[in-house]
């Protein structure tokens, strides 16, 4: 019989630190070695909120970072699951589930990244912002918000951040940063990395497919199990000539943009 | 040690712990959490004879202790079953009870035939309640005593394999439809599939679900499997496979005084992967502790 390998694991992890981030986020560190020790850029944990069943579902959140011992997740309080778990205490613990997901991939060519983020897509960036540098690959990060009060660039040397009421940063969208960005480095040693709300992903994918540079989305959706058996978290893709399905949770999150149907 | 051991319609099994259909794939995502062979059995997804891409997102709603689901039974196909799921599954101590769905009574004998004859497989287990495909008069094939009897009769002709025949206990007559299925040759049941519901967001006023209905699971639905399993109970001898709702030991034990011969875990997987792992562990404590009772003593022990 074949020796299984068994590298998703399911353990109570102990919440070491639970602090309040600019932006108006949590940042949790939780004591997980195994994860802490195997997890790539893009890769997320899936959390249980409750043991007692309300919520039943585990929360999915994307890694902040991975160091010693320890992982952290930024999150933002806004449903029910969230906000229980932005009330945990230093000491309590936590079910997790992980590592889950492909994560981004780096390509050996790539000299430049452009990371754009959104919302809190800016955790798995900041994570994969830590992993180039520490690879000596250089990046311009554009985060985008709403307004000056939603933004977290913390750890990023000199951002560009774009507000959509120009309270900080440039005013507008993401997309003419990114253009200009894009418009600064040959397609085949760059790439842009982008997690964030959908309609951000589309408008990152049609920049760099514009300028012919390879663009990688990190998607979500509910997820029921974030591991691969319950195919209720797909999104539509290209297969060949026909339309087809591909699990967020365990074929993703990650995916090259030109593989994404994106639904109007 | 207590013994979990437990033989269904001629199939041994290590324990009576399942893992239900379309909440284990093929057994491989689960393969990199625990060593499966510490299962009793395993369901594998709803098989079908062309492969299929299923409903359109979204596809699940989180509801108090349970949830929606309407996947639309995406899976490769019964050749893609084959050819690439079940090699994996035949290297585990383990037996496959393969998941079948068609549109029509043909399209079931021809998955009998097909899976029936197939290396590694123990018992198919006929999907005749599926509430995300669309029959005839969009009801569930296990609606119509007609359907039930001829399609099980199909199946039990072509196959070389038990037969557990699944139903959903949304029918207006439970107990005349047990007796159907089995009167038709089914070898054993499996109760109870999801339920079908809906939910909305308020927000939007738009249905949580693309396919705008889905079939209910987990712990909200577990009163009315256990209702499923002591009516078929009452009525017939075969072997049955309790399942709805059961994330612990005692949730198994429930089913198994209410007449199950096994049980299988669905939606408590996702929530925690370990469930079946700690419910025969959770079994092993109880009959310790009561050395003269087994799984198969206490089967449909009720005292009333
Ligand atoms: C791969 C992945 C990584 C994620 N990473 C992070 C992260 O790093 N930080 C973070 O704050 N959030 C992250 N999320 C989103 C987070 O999982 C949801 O916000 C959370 O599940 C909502 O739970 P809740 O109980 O607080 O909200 P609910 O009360 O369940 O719902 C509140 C709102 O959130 C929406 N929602 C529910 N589930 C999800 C979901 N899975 N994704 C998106 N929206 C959802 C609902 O539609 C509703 O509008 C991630 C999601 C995925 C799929
Ligand atoms: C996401 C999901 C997919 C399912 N797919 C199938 C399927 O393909 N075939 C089938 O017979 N039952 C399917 N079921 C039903 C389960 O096998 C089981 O009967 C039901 O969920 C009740 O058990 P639970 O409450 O423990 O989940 C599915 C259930 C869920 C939640
Ligand atoms: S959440 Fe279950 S397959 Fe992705």
């Amino acid at each position: 019989m074949k020796k299984q390998k068994y590298n998703i694991q399911v353990f109570a992890a102990g919440v070491l630190s639970l602090k309040e981030t600019p932006g108006g986020y949590f940042k949790m560190k939780l004591a997980a070695s195994g994860i802490a020790k195997a997890a790539r850029p893009g890769q997320f944990i899936s959390l249980q909120v409750n043991a007692s069943g309300m919520p039943l579902m585990r929360r999915p959140m994307g890694i902040f970072s991975a160091n010693k011992g320890a992982v952290e997740i930024l999150f933002k309080a806004a449903g029910k699951g969230t906000e229980m778990l932005s009330r945990k205490k230093q000491g309590e613990s936590v079910s997790v589930l992980g590592p889950l997901g492909n994560g981004f991939s780096v390509r050996e060519e790539l000299r430049h990244a452009i990371l754009v983020a959104g919302g809190y897509g800016v955790s798995p960036i900041a994570f994969l912002y830590e992993e180039l540098r520490k690879r000596k690959i250089t990046t311009t990060v554009i985060i985008g918000a709403k307004n000056k009060k939603l933004i977290f660039k913390e750890g990023f040397s000199n951002p560009i951040i774009t507000t959509e009421d120009g309270s900080e940063g440039f005013k507008g969208l993401v997309t003419e940063r990114l253009n200009a960005a894009c418009a600064g480095f040959a397609c085949g040693s760059s790439a842009v990395f982008a997690c964030g709300p959908v309609p951000m992903l589309k408008a990152a994918a049609e920049v760099s497919e514009k300028h012919g540079i390879e663009c990688q989305v990190s998607m979500e959706s509910l997820m029921a199990c974030g591991v691969g058996v319950c195919l209720s978290c797909v999104c539509a893709v290209k297969e060949g000539m026909d339309t087809g399905y591909k699990r967020i949770c365990a074929d993703g999150p990650v995916f090259d943009s030109r593989e994404i149907v994106w639904r109007t | 040690m207590a013994d979990l051991k437990v033989k269904i319609a001629g199939i041994k099994m290590k324990n009576p712990v399942m893992l239900a259909s379309g909440t284990c794939g093929f057994g491989e995502e689960f393969s990199r959490i625990f060593d499966l062979n510490l299962l009793g059995g395993i369901i594998v997804k709803g098989t079908t004879l062309k492969p299929r891409a299923g409903n359109k997102p979204p596809r699940a709603a989180e509801t108090p202790y349970g949830m929606l689901n309407s996947i639309g039974l995406q899976n490769p196909g019964v050749f893609a079953v084959i050819n690439e799921k079940l090699p994996f599954l035949r290297q585990f101590d383990l037996p496959v009870f393969v998941n079948i769905a068609g549109n029509s009574k043909e399209e079931y004998a021809e998955l009998a035939r097909l899976l029936g004859n197939a290396k590694g497989v123990s018992a198919l287990e006929v999907n005749i309640s599926c509430p995300n495909v669309k029959h005839k008069n969009s009801g569930l094939f296990c609606q119509d005593l007609g359907d039930v009897y001829a399609i099980t009769r199909a199946v039990k002709r072509q196959s070389r394999v038990p037969v557990f025949v699944k139903l959903s206990a949304e029918v207006s007559d439970f107990k005349e439809t047990v007796k159907t299925a089995v009167r038709a040759g089914a070898d054993g049941l499996s109760l109870i599939n999801t339920l079908r519901g809906m939910a909305i967001d308020i927000k939007t006023g738009k249905p949580k679900l693309a396919n705008i209905i889905g079939g209910l699971s987990g712990p909200a639905i577990k009163p009315v499997g256990i209702r499923a399993v002591y009516e078929a109970f009452s009525q017939v001898k075969v072997p049955i496979i309790g399942m709805g709702g059961i994330a612990s030991a005692e949730d198994a034990l429930e089913y198994l005084i209410a007449g199950a011969s096994a049980v299988a875990v669905g939606t408590a997987s996702f929530y925690d992967p370990l469930t079946p792992i700690s419910i025969t562990k959770g079994l092993k404590k109880y009959f310790e502790d009561k050395p003269s009772d087994s799984v198969s003593k206490i089967r449909g022990r009720i005292s009333f």
